[in-house]
């Protein structure tokens, strides 16, 4: 019997086994047919491609606007991961790097250096990011045809550099990249391995440049300042210049900031508030001390003068001398006050009493022992008493109160007493004291007269007198003071003065002019040189005395006046600051030529409807004002206009002067080599040759010089007939004919080699120079004025001709220039040997170790079984 | 560290145990946690620049195979301290042979300088330092904590014998992956491989220890070790710029001399005097701002960089630290983080 049930258990069992055993079969078979074509997938990252430097910046800024964001997102979430963390640090970085740069930059005193604080954090940053592009993987890059900063996107879609970690650089370069590389590098490709030998070299330069990169940019500050101190000199170049048209804008805005600064503190005098407060314990005439005080509270210039800047000072102290004018005006009108009021004063109980008795004891009357008259004094004096009231409180009574009380008095007397006692009467009311409410209305118009005239006209003139501090003053980093700087400098830098010369010339005064006289003679001694050297340098300084000096200086010298004199416009006639007005006059021929046009009749008919006797100026002016004219504008001040072309031909004056020596100088040399000067000094003297006295004498003037020198009159004082000669010998007697002009001349070639248009200018200063020293004598006398070249100049702008002294100016700028080139000598060679080194050590990359290994094919895969 | 001498009986439950031997003999061949000492940061940095002169630089010149991350990162060292010097120099090495006032006047920008640079090392030091003594103080994790890492590197030549090398890493360096497996290890030297967890997880709030408290505490530390170190990336940069600020202050235009007379140890009372002054004065000025040209720019930008220095290090350790005490507001879960599952 066969038993079912088993078999069928039987045959599900071997079923089930069976097929357990195709389904493995089949998993094996589809294992093996699909064992070659089942492959990790393909990577998702990639290399990225090289950028221009600009479009490189935009991405990397735009990557750091990124940053921030997955920074905020870092805190808040605390999830990112290490690279994020590592662009974090970067971020940091570059954040801390601004905010020091902008602190420092308010450290700054002057604008040059507030942007170079700028100017350095950038280029730090800048270049401790070019160092290692431009000294290590530029140049392998050209070598090898590969960059080691080469940057890759990750599967993440993160931005990396593909050779950051030695041990794990992503194998992302096709296989054409490598082939091309592989020729750049010369890698014979017959070798079966080249490729894997060519990625090998490609790690093992990347490590090399990235460790070279780490040992070197420790230097990059070297490359730092080498490009600030080339910057500097820029930056400096283009401050001037945009101060200078800065300064030349502002001249027209000048108005409103000038409206602006009557709210400052120093254009609101608390002490103008408390002129009341000055008399009020007194009830007297103003005296002494208050009309000194009030003439110092509305002096519009007095406020400017303590100011700290001595320019200020300058501009200010010639408008000295308002004062006493002021005072006088301002007593002039309390006078007419007082009339106008009618006086209505005070009288001192005190003083009544011994004058009524002076009186009453006159005559023989008294000596008869009269009593009426006795009877006058108990009565006066009773009600005297009264008015004091308890305690004798009340010292003063009114001229009323007293006339009341006399008239009482008096009743009852007879008619020779009462003469007398009349006097009496007049003696007393002549002590009286002005009344508190006259007193009170003189300090209300005082004070009306500070607010609305001093303030404006003070706020006015300090604005002015900054804005030519600015451009001319003498702190650092005026205009002028710059352009100056600029102009020597580059006179100092033509000369060419090696390291160890200057080196020997920055240290006194003598061993300076020594180095410079050599110079000069150097360049003396060839003509072409010299020619050259000279039509070089005058070029130069003509060019900067037309378009610098010249051309800002005279802009500015016409806007400045008429500012000023417009201050003057709203004082009225009668306030006593008119005596300044009085300085800014108007032409009256002017003002007729204006009285056609403006009324439509000619001024003979104007004249009959006016009255022909009352005419003057100030009342033309207002009629016309009246009528709508433009009169202010015709105003002229000579007060101002004085100092200003003081002050700024006195700037000009001294620049040019600098520049114009450093020319005499070369050219004095130039008359020793060509024998002018021998000459000259034969015919001068006799005397067939130079003694080496005679020339130490005429160096000393034309290289040491100062202004100082000749406020001790220099060697000239009792030198007389000698001195004279020298100072012919030096520039040549003013005006002189025949031969003696011939003879004393600048030197031919000076002549024909220098700027035309300087020439003139150069013959000028000569001039001024012979004058200068001619009258050294009378000179020093303080005070004493003396015609200057074509102009009244004062004594300071006669010593501001002089100029520098050519030997200090060197010494002063070859100390500079000294600290440059020695700083330059040893940071300069520095930087040059690290990156000699840096570039060197180069040479020795991309040497594979192990390089045979690599000629064998493998039987399965590379030879790096890590990779 | 307890080793060897460890009784069973003392040993919980849950931990797994080796014998104190093996352990010994493990720790010196592989990557442990090292004890922290005040001087500990300081041998390590002096570790990684010695090696980094003499082995790291050297190797990575030639390319070696063995170069790797961290050779890389701790030459970063290099350029720190050059760098540093470069700017000193700079400012300082050509002013001797300048003629007087310039002497004196380069001097005292070259005194500022070395000073400036200084204080940024120190005011970027102490800027992290803050957030992680602050971290620590509330969260009980020492960002700082360093371990021993043994590397084997290929050989070099042909019989190359000694292969290991040690580098000093800290635990939580990487956000990625901090070394969790050390602190369970160095928990296991102690018989208890839960003790750091646990730790921590009471800062968190957990009353009683935890069944499982690594799964708890990961979490949240990786997010404590993300929001810290982004802070100081920022946060250190600012005290930095501070420091500069400082430097930059007129009280440090001025010479700061050892005096002539005294004993050496009064010598050294009138140095730190002198500069405690200096830096207060510095202090004072840099809150009120100077009198130069842009007085009120100086003062709102000095103190703009004060109070976002002590801003930044605030918020810092708070964002850092916000929301770790998870037991306070733990809603309730299904999941009994005291009970023990069995696995079937």
């Amino acid at each position: 019997m066969n038993n079912n049930i088993n078999t069928s258990i039987q045959s599900r069992y071997l079923e089930q086994q069976l097929r357990k055993e195709i389904a493995q079969q089949d998993v094996y078979r589809a294992f093996v047919l699909n064992a070659n074509s089942i492959a990790p997938q393909e990577h998702r990252a990639y290399l990225l491609k090289t950028r221009n430097p600009v479009s490189s910046f935009i991405i990397a800024t735009a990557d750091t606007g990124k940053d921030i964001v997955e920074l905020g997102k870092a805190l808040v979430t605390g999830k990112s991961n290490d690279n994020q963390l590592g662009r974090f640090n970067d971020l940091g970085m570059k954040l801390g790097g601004l905010g020091i740069a902008s602190y420092l930059f308010t450290k700054r005193g002057t604008g040059t250096k507030g942007i170079m604080e700028f100017l350095g954090a950038g280029a730090f940053f800048a270049t401790m990011a070019a160092w290692p592009r431009l000294l290590i993987s530029e140049p392998l890059k050209m070598r090898f045809g590969f960059d080691i900063r080469q940057q890759y996107i990750d599967a993440q879609g993160r931005k990396k550099r593909l050779y950051l970690d030695n041990q794990f650089v992503p194998d992302l370069y096709s296989n054409e990249e490598i082939d091309k590389i592989a020729d750049k590098m010369g890698i014979d490709k017959k070798n079966p391995e080249y490729r894997e030998l060519t990625k090998e070299k490609m790690r093992t330069i990347a490590l090399q440049g990235n460790t070279l990169w780490m040992l070197s940019a420790g230097f990059s500050p070297l490359l730092t300042s080498m490009i600030c101190n080339l910057a500097e000199r820029g930056v400096t170049k283009y401050i001037v210049n945009s101060q200078y048209n800065k300064i030349l804008k502002q001249a027209d805005g000048l108005e409103e900031i000038a409206t602006r600064r009557q709210l400052e503190k120093g254009f609101n005098l608390a002490e103008a508030k408390e002129l009341k407060h000055i008399l009020e314990t007194r009830v007297t005439e103003p005296d002494e001390s208050f009309y000194r005080k009030v003439v110092s509270i509305l002096d519009p210039f007095s406020a400017l003068n303590n100011a700290k800047d001595v320019d200020d000072a300058n501009l200010i102290g010639e408008l000295g001398g308002i004062g006493p004018k002021i005072r006088k005006q301002i007593e002039q009108g309390y006078g007419a006050l007082k009339s106008q009021e009618g006086v209505s004063g005070m009288l001192e109980i005190d003083k009544i009493i011994p004058v009524m008795k002076k009186y009453s004891s006159n005559g023989i009357s008294d000596i008869q022992g009269n009593t009426e008259l006795n009877d006058f004094i108990v009565k006066i004096t009773r009600k005297l008493r009264a008015a004091r009231g308890e305690q004798n409180k009340i010292k003063y009574i009114t001229v009323e109160q007293f006339d009341n009380m006399f008239q009482e008095a008096i009743k009852g007397a007879k008619p020779k007493q009462i003469e007398r006692l009349t006097k009496a009467y007049e003696e007393t009311l002549a002590g009286q004291f002005a009344t508190p409410e006259i007193v009170e209305k003189l300090c209300k118009t005082l004070q009306q007269i500070y607010s609305e005239q001093t303030r404006p006209i003070s706020a006015k003139v300090a604005t002015y007198a900054d804005f030519i501090n600015a451009l001319a003053g003498q702190k650092y980093e005026s205009l002028h003071t710059s352009i100056h700087l600029n102009s020597v400098n580059a006179l100092m830098q033509t000369l060419k003065i090696p390291y160890d010369e200057l080196n020997i010339a920055r240290n006194s005064l003598d061993s300076a002019r020594g180095i410079l006289q050599g110079r000069f003679t150097q360049i003396a001694s060839d003509e072409t040189n010299y020619a050259n050297f000279i039509s070089d340098i005058s070029s130069r300084q003509a060019k900067f005395e037309a378009s610098t000096v010249d051309k800002l200086l005279s802009s500015i010298k016409e806007k400045v006046y008429k500012g000023l004199i417009s201050a003057f416009n709203n004082v009225p006639e009668d306030s006593p600051l008119a005596v300044l007005k009085a300085q800014s006059g108007i032409d009256i021929e002017v003002l007729k030529g204006l009285i056609e046009k403006t009324f439509g009749v000619s001024y003979d008919t104007f004249i009959k409807e006016y009255g022909a006797e009352n005419v003057t100026a100030e009342k033309l002016a207002e009629l016309l004002k009246a009528k709508g004219a433009d009169v202010d504008s015709l105003r002229r001040a000579p007060m101002f206009k004085r100092i200003i072309n003081l002050f700024i031909e006195e700037k000009g004056a001294g620049i040019r002067a600098t520049g114009h020596r450093y020319l005499l100088e070369a050219d004095f040399e130039r008359r020793i080599q060509t024998g002018e000067l021998k000459n000259y000094w034969k015919y001068l003297s006799g005397e067939d040759e130079i003694s080496e006295e005679v020339l130490k004498i005429c160096r000393s003037i034309i290289y040491d010089s100062s202004m100082n020198d000749l406020a001790n009159k220099f060697y000239a004082d009792g030198n007389g007939e000698f001195a004279v000669k020298i100072i012919k010998l030096l520039f040549g007697e003013p005006g002189a004919q025949g031969e003696d002009a011939m003879r004393s001349g600048l030197s031919k070639l000076t002549y024909e080699s220098c700027d035309k248009s300087l020439i003139q200018k150069l013959v000028a200063t000569r001039e001024n120079f012979y004058k200068i020293y001619a009258q050294m004598a009378d000179f020093a006398r303080a005070g004493h004025k003396i015609d200057g070249v074509g102009t009244q100049a004062l004594q300071k702008t006669q010593y501001s001709m002089l100029g520098k002294s050519g030997t200090e100016l060197f010494m002063d700028t070859a100390s500079k220039m000294f600290n440059d080139k020695h700083w330059m000598r040893i940071f300069g060679t520095l930087t040059g040997i690290v990156i000699g080194v840096t570039l060197f050590a180069q040479f020795f990359f991309g040497k594979a170790k192990n390089e045979h290994l690599y000629k064998v094919k493998k039987e399965n895969g590379g030879v790096n079984a890590s990779k | 560290m307890q080793t060897g001498k460890v009784n069973s009986a003392n040993i919980p439950k849950n931990a797994y145990y080796a014998s104190g031997d093996a352990h010994k003999k493990l720790s010196s061949t592989s990557d442990r946690i090292i004890k922290k000492t005040p001087l500990t940061g300081a041998r390590i940095v002096a570790d990684k620049l010695v090696n980094s002169l003499f082995i790291y630089a050297p190797k990575g010149m030639q390319g070696s195979r063995n170069s790797n991350f961290y050779e890389f990162l701790s030459m970063g060292l290099i350029p720190n301290i050059t760098g540093s010097a470069m700017l000193i120099a700079l400012f300082n090495a050509a002013n001797k042979n300048f003629k007087s006032p310039d002497r004196a006047f380069a001097s005292i920008s070259g005194r500022k300088m070395a000073y400036g640079v200084v204080f940024y090392a120190i005011g970027k030091w102490l800027g992290s330092k803050l957030i992680n003594k602050g971290v620590q103080l509330k969260t009980g994790v020492d960002l700082e904590m360093p371990y021993k890492k043994v590397v084997t590197e290929l050989p070099d030549h042909p019989g190359d014998k000694d292969l290991t090398r040690i580098e000093y890493h800290r635990v939580f360096e990487s956000a990625d992956f901090p070394r969790f497996d050390l602190i369970n290890k160095m928990g296991e030297q102690q018989g208890n491989r839960h003790l750091w967890w646990d730790k921590i997880a009471k800062k968190m709030g957990f009353k009683d220890p935890l069944n499982s408290p690594e799964q708890t505490v990961q979490e949240k530390v990786k997010e404590v070790v993300v929001k810290s170190s982004s802070a100081k990336s920022i946060s250190s940069f600012i005290w930095a710029a501070l420091g500069v600020a400082l430097a930059a202050q007129e009280p440090f235009e001025r010479k700061i001399s050892i005096p002539i007379s005294g004993t050496r140890k009064e010598k050294a009372l009138s140095l730190a005097k002198q500069f405690a002054t200096t830096l207060g004065n510095s202090f004072v000025d840099l809150y009120n701002g100077n009198n130069l040209k842009f007085t009120y720019g100086s003062k709102i930008v000095g103190r703009t960089i004060i109070f976002g220095a002590l801003a930044s290090t605030i918020l810092g350790i708070y964002n850092a630290t916000r929301g770790f005490r998870v037991a306070d507001n733990q809603p309730d879960t299904q999941i009994n983080l005291k009970k023990e599952y069995e696995v079937q």
